[in-house]
């Protein structure tokens, strides 16, 4: 390994986990002297009980039960945090509980950017006010995360997307401060979560942490939390798929999302999140599902400039240390696996993914559309080979049609 | 029951490692909208560090306030002038410049300027309700072990709460001064030392097991790179071990070691080299175990550096570290640190440390060297 020439590292979230963890939560708020706090969460969660049981912990505190917001969409966008932030302010909170997945917690990072960046007697609160490179420069109001999906490490990165609907963009904000105050790991937050999806987030969580220990942005802290939570999610997530109450394996995943969290949050990703962004996004496949049908491929893609951390990874994923291609090959042997668990569902080329009237979600002619939105997603800059529209093209190809990408032309390409 | 899996990790510092890492620091105090920082730095250190920081923040907004030059034997007279220059300037942050006490001084003088206390109240100093002002640490290569954690060591003064941890850790190579071998060997020891007691199976929580791998990374680095970039990496490895090391209680080697220490009768890292062999040998390395499962992993993540055994790295750094104690010391250190340790068993009831002390007594009981001085 060599040293970066710069590196900076943070993670100034505090961690508590456990099973049980929950049962913290009152004593989080008081020691941080929050008397006011607003709740974020969302329609699901509510008719899943989880809404029901944080507040029961609140109540067995002693603490007065908090106010409640459980309208926010399954894509965070900026009306809705307006809104929130008018409430926020309208009724004195001093603090926010997110409890929920990728898109409420980034909806409650926005609202404590604008709630703690707005002027004390602001008449309107806008987001759009805020964003901008290097925008908030300071300290942000206490936010406590209850994350809901073992994936998206939401409650560890210095990230949020927005999406602004009048103006047809996404509004990325980005931020050391951004990081919330705590976040508190129990496996009763993720005991709901369907097989199907605890495959595709925990996917999700192993390409971050894959993408953050092979991209360009790795540093040796960012290595270490990239292991930890290989290991864990590689020996919990195929038993979780299979035995969803098991509380063990349901936390192990939730630490090793954190984890994975943490690391990208201080290296950044590569070519499978740039092109999982946009299959995403045009063809509305899940974030995890796009994940785990591209990492072979994207792996395949860099093999030539991260054959020594392959190898390194092979130790954790192939159980010894094997070749580069090794890693690629256990790779597709674990989503081949997770398609079994799953009846199916973890499906494992783009071809195979079905929209809700059960049609192709991912059309032949979308491919070049995917391809040429793909290059404005900016985490194709953290990658090892450099990517152009061809490159794009061939990968969403082989990964539509399931076949493995020719090395050869790969780096021929590149010489 | 709790297990691995059940745990409260504090939130730790920011660490900015590399070239002009310095000039991050006034973006940094803005972030905390401070512009007023107290400076401390050691009275024999060179007056180019100052100049140094003065350039990274001539092109913001930020005016260094006073500037305390602390000596090598500071008196409480001295904590006292501190904290008054520290009212006087009315300062909002402070900026400790260097590894080792300066940063112990630097959380005490916060705590005591934040509660308004005299250094005679310090024992009822109120930990948990004092927001403290921001701590920024540019850290070298003379390591303590405490530089990144929620523990400060003063002489007499002992602290450890979490107003303690610094907010920002700086890392630049600018810091660094030839002619420091020595020291840098020490940091090593202790660093490793935090490393071994925060692997110890029953307390590797996933969060402190990745502070670890990455310190040992670090410290391999330490090994196999040029002196500049081997001391950068060496205070990344201590920084890492450090914020794994301040979410356990201490074990055993830096207990024993820091008593010692401040009975005055070695230094930490000579005690800790001396402990950490016995330390090791108590550890079970059973086929399969979590520990020997760990250890066999990052021998492995470190193939690329010359050797690719853990336990040979520690026999390595100990080495490096004895070269620079004579060996005649050696043995006068063994034997002050028996008595001295045989006299904390009988207030001690941690079974850890009696096994360890046991273990060293049979041991150095049996060396032909030191059996006229028992
Ligand atoms: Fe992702």
């Amino acid at each position: 390994m060599r040293l970066p020439p710069f590196s900076q590292f943070c993670s100034r979230t505090r961690i508590i986990s456990g099973e049980h963890a929950l049962e913290r939560l009152p004593g989080l708020l008081s020691s941080m002297s929050v008397k006011n706090p607003l709740l974020l969460t969302d329609k699901g969660l509510e008719a899943a009980g989880l809404l029901r049981l944080v507040i029961d912990h609140i109540e067995k505190g002693k603490l007065p039960a908090p106010l409640i917001f459980t309208d926010i969409p399954p894509d965070s966008d900026l009306q809705t945090v307006n809104e929130i932030a008018h409430l926020y302010r309208e009724k004195g909170c001093d603090s926010i509980i997110a409890l929920g997945g990728g898109s409420v917690i980034d909806t409650a990072k926005a609202v404590n950017i604008v709630v703690s960046c707005a002027e004390p007697d602001a008449q309107v609160l806008d987001l759009r006010d805020f964003s901008g490179a290097d925008v908030i420069t300071q300290r942000l109001l206490p936010l406590i995360v209850l994350p809901t999906t073992a994936g998206t490490g939401s409650e560890a990165t210095i990230v949020a997307v927005i999406k602004d609907h009048e103006n047809n963009r996404k509004m990325l904000f980005t931020s050391n401060f951004l990081q919330p105050t705590a976040t508190i790991l129990d496996p009763d937050l993720t005991l709901t979560l369907p097989p199907f999806l605890t495959a595709a987030v925990g996917m999700d969580a192993l390409t971050h942490a894959i993408e953050a220990y092979t991209c360009l942005g790795k540093n040796p802290l960012s290595d270490g939390m990239s292991l930890q939570a290989i290991r864990m999610i590689i020996d919990n997530l195929e038993y979780s798929v299979a035995h969803p109450e098991d509380r063990s394996s349901r936390l192990a995943l939730a630490i090793g999302a954190n984890l994975a969290g943490q690391a990208f949050s201080n290296s950044m990703v590569g070519i499978i999140h740039t092109v999982g962004h946009t299959v995403g996004s045009i063809c509305g496949v899940h974030h995890g599902l796009c994940m785990s049908i591209l990492l072979p491929y994207g792996l395949e893609y860099n093999l030539h400039k991260i054959e020594k951390e392959l190898k390194e990874l092979s130790l954790y994923l192939c159980g010894e240390q094997k070749e580069a291609i090794g890693t690629i090959a256990a790779i597709r042997s674990l989503n081949d696996r997770l398609k079994k668990a799953t009846a199916g569902r973890h499906v494992t080329r783009l071809h195979d993914v079905l929209d809700r009237d059960k049609r192709s979600a991912v059309r032949p002619d979308h491919l070049p559309i995917i391809a040429v939105e793909a290059l404005g997603d900016g985490s194709h800059f953290y990658n090892p080979e450099q990517i152009d529209y061809d490159d794009i093209l061939y990968l969403l190809n082989a990964a539509y049609w399931g076949y493995p990408l020719d090395r050869e032309l790969i780096q021929k390409g590149h010489e | 029951m709790s297990s691995i899996l059940d745990y409260d990790f504090y939130a730790y510092p920011n660490i900015c490692s590399g070239l002009k890492a310095l000039d991050t620091i006034p973006r940094e105090l803005l972030s905390f909208q401070a512009s007023n920082p107290l400076i401390l730095k050691y009275q024999k250190d060179p007056s180019r560090l100052e100049r140094q920081l003065k350039a990274a923040c001539c092109t913001s907004q930020i005016v260094l306030g006073p500037i305390c030059r602390i000596p090598e034997n500071l008196s409480k007279d001295d904590i006292s002038t501190i904290v008054d220059t520290m009212k006087e300037s009315s300062v909002d942050s402070i900026i400790a410049m260097g590894s080792g006490t300066i940063q112990s001084v630097a959380k005490l003088v916060n705590s005591l300027y934040c509660c308004d206390f005299a250094l005679e109240e310090i024992e009822s100093l109120p930990c948990d309700s004092f927001t403290p002002l921001p701590h920024i640490a540019v850290l070298d290569e003379r390591i303590d072990g405490r530089e990144a954690t929620n523990r400060l060591l003063l002489d007499e003064y002992r602290l450890h709460h979490d107003s303690l941890y610094p907010e920002y850790i700086v890392i630049d190579e600018r810091m660094m001064a030839s002619g420091r071998d020595k020291e840098s060997a020490a940091s090593a020891i202790i660093s490793l030392t935090q490393t071994c007691e925060a692997y110890r199976d029953y307390l590797l929580t996933p969060v402190i097991a990745s502070w670890t791998k990455s310190s040992l990374h670090f410290l391999g680095e330490y090994q196999s790179m040029s002196t500049k970039q081997a001391k950068i990496a060496l205070i990344n490895a201590a920084v890492a071990t450090q914020i794994a090391h301040s979410n356990i209680p201490p074990g055993p080697v830096t207990t024993i070691s820091e008593m010692l220490a401040i009975s005055g009768f070695c230094s930490e890292a000579q005690a800790m080299a001396t402990l950490l062999p016995h330390f090791l040998s108590q550890l079970t390395f059973d086929k399969g175990s979590p520990l020997d499962e760990s250890f066999d992993e990052i021998a492995m993540i470190c193939s690329d550096v010359p050797w690719n055994d853990i336990q040979q790295m520690i026999s390595e750094l100990l080495k490096n570290y004895e070269r620079y104690i004579h060996c005649s010391k050696t043995s006068g250190i063994i034997t002050s640190l028996i008595r001295q340790t045989h006299r904390l068993m009988q207030h001690s009831n941690n079974t850890e440390i009696h096994t360890l002390i046991t273990d060293l007594v049979s041991h150095t009981t049996s060396q032909t060297v030191m059996g006229g001085e028992l």
